[in-house]
């Protein structure tokens, strides 16, 4: 498409108007702009490797258009700054280069959403322990929502069963596989708690990981360099590992992703619930919520006094793991 | 001891800087945990971007009227959802006629095995209006809908209704957004038989499984 301007710039004379005077030149331009020091190390490099890649593809016969636009694409997320850095442009950008690198390594289309917090929202959880079966529908909701590696079998919620009279999560087991519930047992479920002063944000030394204003914690896949820091802060065993590529079958894909919740993650890099944000942002519960045959969950906007999670602070006895920690779990305990 | 000695030093140190806690604190006042701030904080009048009605798929929803409930709440239509309704295309004579014509025979409801409460204190017609079966009964004789059956069942949890109509019991649908919308009781209780049944988990993590075995 035409940009309206350079029509009229074209037909506008140095004697009409003051425009020409106003344009930099061409030295102006490219040559004597400010650039800072990752961009220099982008445009060093990439003038570098662009006249590699130019005798490379313009020798090679086999290089096709698609294999051209995916090493271009990949160049340039692999200079992209970090999300929490970026501007809205810059957000929108990488989201459209991230569906179309999809869409050429999977041969469908893929929708990955930037959906911001929302004014006057602080997510909160609540687990009602009375009512919590061991059924692990959640478990299995969690995992083909989030796209989480099949072949190590990660995910991000536990179900431990504890012997009535006590809780202690280390004589619980938390791979059970007999009729639930069991006698004299009863179960309490783990995953990322979202600490309001989360321990993991605090020791992530390249700033990968941090609380949105929202209050779900979450990592920026493309700039995490897997340290594991974050996993071995965490008191609750709230964080995964990427060991090596995460493997989902094609067809099992949850395509409605989000930059920072669901979107396919690579080896060497950490990952966690996100209260499913691509879901919980668009005003939906999360999967383990949804898939709850007990109603044991309960998700909702703590700065609203007439959500449910509110009333279940206000009129249950609730309490918090490791609470003296002072890390401030919003995930709450009660039981009927 | 010296915790308390280092925490002076700090206090008196933000004194002198003019650095209040309230300023540190994200959630102002003193230092309270998150659960005793929410308390304080109130967004009178929240302007969600999503509709609760827009998220649900499923039946239609009916409007839940309780005097009880500050706030209203929608619940999924139930009617639609029972196969053989209305009852009365098929219960056009008295229930007494109807037994008695049946006795020999297989007797319709068949399937119908009531394991709620004991024999001597619930039986069909305790719920069931036998003068009009295409309604319930309450204890006092009134009429209660099928899509308002939760009345019925108040009579007697009421604690049960009251954490449902808080957001402690039940199920929520259609997300956490407003309006609020809610299963009904029968939704996920079968009102014959209303306990769940005990089954097995839906997964066995099997690498888990090794690691543990291994260990």
């Amino acid at each position: 498409m035409k940009h309206p301007n350079k029509s009229i710039n074209k037909e506008c004379s140095p004697d009409s108007c003051g425009c020409q005077n106003d344009k930099p030149d061409g030295f102006e331009q490219k040559l004597n702009k400010p650039i800072n020091r990752r961009g220099m190390f982008q445009q060093l490099t990439a003038s570098l490797l662009t006249g590699a890649g130019l005798v490379n593809s313009s020798c090679s016969v086999t290089a096709t258009d698609d294999k051209r636009e995916k090493k271009q694409l990949e160049w340039e997320e692999y200079f992209k700054g970090n999300y929490r850095l970026m501007s809205d442009n810059e957000k929108q950008d990488t989201v459209k280069r991230l569906e179309r690198l999809y869409e050429l390594n999977n041969g469908n289309h893929a929708s990955i959403s930037s959906e911001q917090p929302s004014e006057n929202v602080l997510f909160g959880y609540a687990f009602n322990i009375s009512k919590c079966q061991g059924y692990m529908d959640c478990v299995n909701a969690c995992v083909q929502e989030n796209n989480q590696d099949r072949n190590s079998q990660m995910q991000y919620i536990r179900i431990h069963e504890h012997q009535n009279g006590q809780i202690n999560f280390d004589l619980a087991d938390d791979d059970f596989y007999h009729e639930v519930p069991a006698a004299g047992h009863f179960y309490i479920g783990t995953q990322c708690f979202h600490c309001e002063n989360p321990p993991c944000v605090e020791v992530c030394p390249v700033k990968a990981t941090w609380k949105e204003k929202d209050g779900i914690v979450v990592i920026d896949y493309d700039w995490c360099i897997g340290c594991r820091y974050c996993m071995a802060a965490c008191p609750y065993d709230g964080r995964r590992f990427n060991w090596a590529t995460p493997e989902i079958p094609t067809e099992e894909i949850n395509k409605d992703q989000h930059y920072l919740g669901n979107r396919l993650r690579k080896k060497g890099v950490m990952e966690k619930c996100t209260f499913c944000i691509q879901r919980s942002r668009k005003g939906n519960n999360p999967a383990c919520v949804d898939a709850c045959p007990t109603g044991a969950r309960i998700f909702g906007n703590l700065l609203d006094p007439n959500s449910e999670i509110r009333w279940v602070l206000d009129n249950k006895k609730v309490f918090r793991l490791k609470e003296d920690l002072g890390t401030e779990p919003k995930f709450w305990y009660f039981m009927d | 001891m010296n915790k308390y000695i280092f925490q002076g030093i700090i206090f008196i140190t933000m004194g002198f800087l003019g650095i209040s806690c309230d300023s540190l604190h994200k959630f102002k006042g003193e230092h309270h945990s998150l659960a005793e701030e929410l308390r304080k904080i109130s967004v009178d009048s929240i302007n969600y971007k999503f509709d609760a009605r827009d998220i649900y798929k499923g039946n239609s929803l009916i409007l839940a009227y309780t005097s009880d409930s500050i706030h209203n709440f929608y619940l999924p239509e139930r009617t639609s959802e029972i196969t053989s309704f209305p009852c009365l295309s098929c219960h056009t004579e008295p229930l007494e006629d109807l037994k008695n014509k049946q006795e020999n025979g297989k007797q319709a409801h068949w399937d119908i095995k009531i394991n709620h409460a004991e024999n001597n204190v619930m039986g069909c017609i305790t719920c069931h209006d036998q003068n009009s079966m295409d309604g319930l009964t309450a204890i006092n004789k009134g009429k209660i809908t099928y899509n308002e059956s939760f009345k019925l069942c108040l009579q007697c949890h009421s604690t049960q209704y009251n954490d449902w109509l808080g957001g402690a019991h039940g199920k929520s649908l259609g997300g956490w957004v407003e309006p609020r919308i809610m299963n009904n009781c029968v939704n996920c209780h079968d009102p014959h038989s209303p306990a769940f049944e005990p089954r097995w988990p839906a997964r066995l993590n099997t690498i888990k499984l090794k690691e543990q075995t291994s260990n």
